[in-house]
C-alpha cells in the first residue's frame, strides 16, 4: 500500500526524524495562511502517489502568500501527467506547503528488502547522488551506492549509521545526528511492515542541519492486519475504483489497456494467460485471479467486474479446476 | 451478464465435464477451447 | 529416489482441525501420502479418520515418528507454526499460508540457518512425489510417476504443466511450488541443487514469473552447476511495472524484475526458454527424445 508525502512525513516526525516546517492544505486560501505563518519562501508540493511530480509541473516555489495562493490555484485540481500515472494522469486534492532550504547537498537513504539469496533481510542504502532516482543511480554509478544489510534478529547497530554516514563524506560533527536518523527509518521499517521507505533527497543545509525533504513508504499488504494506523492512510481516490471493489470482493483485479476481458484462476495461469493472448495477436484487458477456493458467487462477482470495464470486446474463461470445481465455475458464469 | 460479448470458455481440471454440461445447457453463447493457446487464439479470432 | 518427500516421509499435518487441512489431509492421504498425526493446539486427544491429533509437534515427532510437516494455518499464526516444527526437528516443513508478512519470513529464513531444515513456500501448492506421496493441494490426478522434475513460484501453471506432461505420456520424479511471496524458504537454486544430485531426474522443467531475481539466480545455477537439461517458461511477459500481479512477489520496480530481462538471463545460462506457456509440453518431449 501506498500513503503520500504528507503522511509519510507525519509518520517520520513520530520517530524524530526533522523535515521541514509545513503543513498540508486543500485549498489556496489555507495555502496563503501556511505561507503567511511559515515567514518566508516555500515550496508548494502535489499530493499524489506517482512520483516525478516537479517534472510533471506539479512542484513551484513561491515568495509570499499571495503568490501562494496564486501558484496553489493552478497545482490543486490539476490533472497531473507524470511517467508513473500513465497517459490520465492524476487530479490533485492537496498539496503540501514547506519552507524552502537553503541546501548545500542533496542526498539519498532508503531501505528495502533485498530478496537475493545471501542477503534476504533489509538492507539501509545511502547515496551522495541525492535527487537523481535511485535506480538510474543502480545502473549508471553503482559505487556511487552504500549498503548495509540489517538481520532483524541482531536489531540496529550503530556501526550501521557510521558505515552509510562516513560513507557519505559527512564531516564528524554530523554523523552522530545522520546515524540517529537512519536508525530511526530502520525502526519504522521494521515496526510498521514497510516493503520500502525513501527520503530523496535527504539534504544537508548551510546550517548544517539535516532533513527529510521528501519521503516515500510503501507497505507490506500482507502487514495490514496489524496496523489499524496504516490502514487509516489508505486514499481510495488514488486506486483504480474496479480494482477496490475486487478487492473487497478476495479477488485480484488489475485494469490493462487491452480489450480481451480474461477470467483465471491463480495468479501465474492468469499471468500466464495474458501471455497467450498477446501472443495469439490481442491484447488483455484485465489481470484476473478468482483464487483457488473460488465461490460461484464470487466467480458471478467477478464476472461483472470485469464486464463494466467498457473496452472489453471478448471474454476468455480459463480455469483450471483443483480445489476449486469446473462445475461452480460454470454455474458462476451461468448467473454472472 | 453481459449477453453481447463473445466468450471463450477453457476449462480443465476437477468436474470439468460435469461443468461444460452446465454451461452447454445454459443459453449462454461461447465457445469451448482445450487448449492453453487454441483458447487465446480462439478469443482473439472473436475481436 | 525422488527429492524432499521420500518412502521414509512421515508426515505431521499442522492447522488439521480447520476446513483446508482436514480438506487436504484427506486428499493427501488418498494420494498414497503418510500421513501419521495432525497437530491443532487444544485438539489433542481426538482424531481425523484415525489419525492421532495432539496439541505438540513435538508430540507427533515423538510418539509418531513424524519428519516432514505440513502447514495450513492463518497467516498470523504460520511464522510460529514453522518455527515450532523447526523446534521440533522436522526436517522438511512446507508452509501453504498465503498472506504472511514478508519481514516474518525474513526473521523464520534467519531461524533457518544452520538447522539442515528444509521450508518450502509460505504461499505455495506444496510438493509431490508421484508413487510416494504429497504435501499441499495440488490435485491428485494431474501427476504420473516419471523422470521430469518439476519447479514453480505459481500453482495452477503449475498443475498445468504436471498435466500436459502427463498428457504426453511424460511422469514427473517431483513437483515442487516453492511459492509466491518475495520470501520464501527454499528457492530455485536449492531445488535445482537438488533435482541436479537426483538419479531419478533426467530434465527439469522451470516456471518463473516478474518480480525478484531468483530467475537470475538460477540461471547462474543452471550454467555453472546444473548437467541436466532445463526447460523453462516466465509469466508476466505483458504485467505492467509497479503492479502486484497477485503474488506479493509479482511486481517489476524501478524496470528490474521484467520477464525479458529473466528470460534473456535464461537463455544465455543454456535454458531451453520457451515464449509459449502451451510449448512447453512439447519442449520437454523433444528433448527427451534426442
Amino acid at each position: 500500500m501506498k500513503i503520500h508525502e504528507y503522511q509519510a512525513k507525519r509518520i517520520f516526525v513520530e520517530y524524530g526524524i526533522p523535515i521541514p516546517d509545513g503543513d498540508v492544505a486543500s485549498t489556496p486560501e489555507e495555502v496563503r495562511e501556511i505561507t503567511s505563518r511559515i515567514g518566508k519562501k516555500v515550496v508548494i508540493k502535489a499530493q499524489i502517489h506517482a512520483g516525478g511530480r516537479g517534472k510533471g509541473g506539479g512542484v513551484k516555489t513561491a515568495n509570499s502568500p499571495q503568490e501562494a495562493e496564486k501558484v496553489a490555484r493552478e497545482i490543486i485540481g490539476m490533472n497531473l501527467i507524470t511517467h508513473q500515472t500513465g497517459p490520465e494522469g492524476k487530479r490533485v486534492k492537496r498539496v503540501l506547503v514547506e519552507e524552502a532550504l537553503d541546501v548545500e547537498k542533496e542526498l539519498y537513504l532508503g531501505i528495502v528488502i533485498d530478496r537475493s539469496r545471501d542477503q534476504e533481510q533489509p538492507v539501509i542504502m545511502a547515496s551522495e547522488a541525492g535527487g537523481m532516482e535511485i535506480e538510474e543511480v543502480a545502473s549508471k554509478s553503482p559505487e556511487k551506492i552504500i549498503k548495509v544489510g540489517a538481520n532483524p534478529v541482531v536489531s540496529f547497530s550503530s556501526f550501521q549509521g557510521r558505515k552509510l554516514a562516513y560513507g557519505l563524506g559527512m564531516d564528524k560533527s554530523i554523523v552522530s545526528k545522520a546515524s540517529k536518523i537512519i536508525e530511526m527509518l530502520y525502526r519504522i521499517f521494521m515496526e510498521k511492515d514497510a516493503t520500502l521507505i525513501e527520503i530523496n533527497p535527504f539534504v544537508l543545509t548551510r546550517g548544517g542541519d539535516l532533513l527529510a525533504l521528501d519521503a516515500k513508504i510503501n507497505f507490506d499488504d500482507d502487514g495490514l492486519y496489524r496496523h489499524p494506523e496504516i490502514r487509516e492512510l489508505r486514499d481510495l481516490d488514488e486506486e483504480e475504483p474496479l480494482e477496490i471493489e475486487a478487492s473487497n470482493t478476495g479477488v485480484n483485479y488489475i485494469k490493462l489497456d487491452g480489450n480481451v476481458g480474461c477470467m483465471v484462476n491463480g495468479a501465474g495461469l492468469a499471468m500466464a494467460t495474458m501471455d497467450l493472448i498477446k501472443l495469439a495477436g490481442g491484447a488483455p484487458a484485465n489481470f484476473l485471479d478468482v483464487g483457488g477456493g473460488a465461490t460461484a458467487e464470487r466467480i458471478e462477482k467477478a464476472f461483472r467486474i470485469l464486464t463494466s470495464d467498457k473496452n472489453v470486446k471478448a471474454i476468455l474463461v480459463n480455469i483450471f479446476g483443483g480445489i476449486l470445481r469446473c462445475d461452480r465455475v460454470a454455474s458462476g458464469v451461468i448467473e454472472g | 451478464m453481459n449477453l453481447n460479448l463473445p466468450m471463450v470458455v477453457r476449462l480443465q481440471g476437477t468436474n470439468v465435464e460435469e461443468g461444460r454440461k452446465l454451461l452447454e445447457g445454459s443459453n449462454l453463447k461461447f465457445e469451448v477451447a482445450e487448449g492453453l493457446f487454441e483458447a487465446a487464439q480462439k478469443v482473439v479470432a472473436l475481436l | 529416489m525422488s527429492i524432499l518427500l521420500n518412502e521414509q516421509s512421515r508426515i505431521v499435518i499442522q492447522g488439521i482441525t480447520g476446513g483446508e487441512g482436514s480438506f487436504h489431509a484427506r486428499e493427501a492421504v488418498a494420494f498414497g501420502s503418510k500421513v501419521v498425526a495432525g497437530v491443532t493446539p487444544g485438539k489433542g486427544g481426538t482424531d481425523l479418520d484415525g489419525i492421532p491429533i495432539y496439541n505438540r509437534v513435538i508430540d507427533a515427532v515423538e510418539k509418531e515418528g513424524a519428519n516432514a510437516s505440513g502447514i495450513y494455518v492463518p497467516a498470523s499464526f504460520a511464522p510460529d507454526a514453522i518455527l515450532e516444527a523447526l523446534e521440533a526437528g522436522i526436517k522438511l516443513i512446507v508452509c501453504m499460508t498465503e498472506g504472511i508478512p514478508a519481514l516474518e519470513m525474513v526473521k523464520v529464513k534467519k531461524a533457518l540457518k544452520g538447522t539442515g531444515s528444509c521450508l518450502i513456500g509460505p504461499n505455495c501448492p506444496g510438493i509431490t512425489t508421484p508413487g510416494v506421496g504429497k504435501i499441499g493441494f495440488m490435485p491428485n490426478f494431474i501427476h504420473k510417476k516419471g523422470n521430469v522434475g518439476v519447479i514453480s513460484r505459481s500453482g495452477t501453471l503449475t498443475y498445468e504443466v504436471i498435466n500436459m506432461l502427463t498428457n504426453l505420456g511424460i511422469g514427473q520424479s517431483t513437483s515442487v511450488g516453492i511459492g509466491g511471496d518475495p520470501i520464501v524458504g527454499s528457492s530455485f537454486v536449492d531445488i535445482l541443487e537438488l533435482f541436479e544430485a537426483d538419479p531419478e531426474t533426467s530434465l527439469v522443467a522451470i516456471i518463473g514469473e516478474i518480480g525478484g531475481n531468483a530467475e537470475e539466480e538460477a540461471a547462474e545455477f543452471v550454467k555453472n552447476k546444473m548437467s541436466k537439461p532445463v526447460v523453462g517458461f516466465i509469466a508476466g511477459q505483458t504485467a505492467p511495472p509497479g503492479k502486484r500481479m497477485g503474488h506479493a512477489g509479482a511486481i517489476i520496480s524501478g524496470g528490474k524484475g521484467t520477464a525479458a530481462e529473466k528470460m534473456k538471463a535464461w537463455e544465455d545460462a543454456g535454458i531451453n526458454v520457451v515464449v509459449n506457456p502451451a510449448d512447453i509440453g512439447k519442449k520437454v518431449v523433444s528433448i527427451l527424445n534426442k
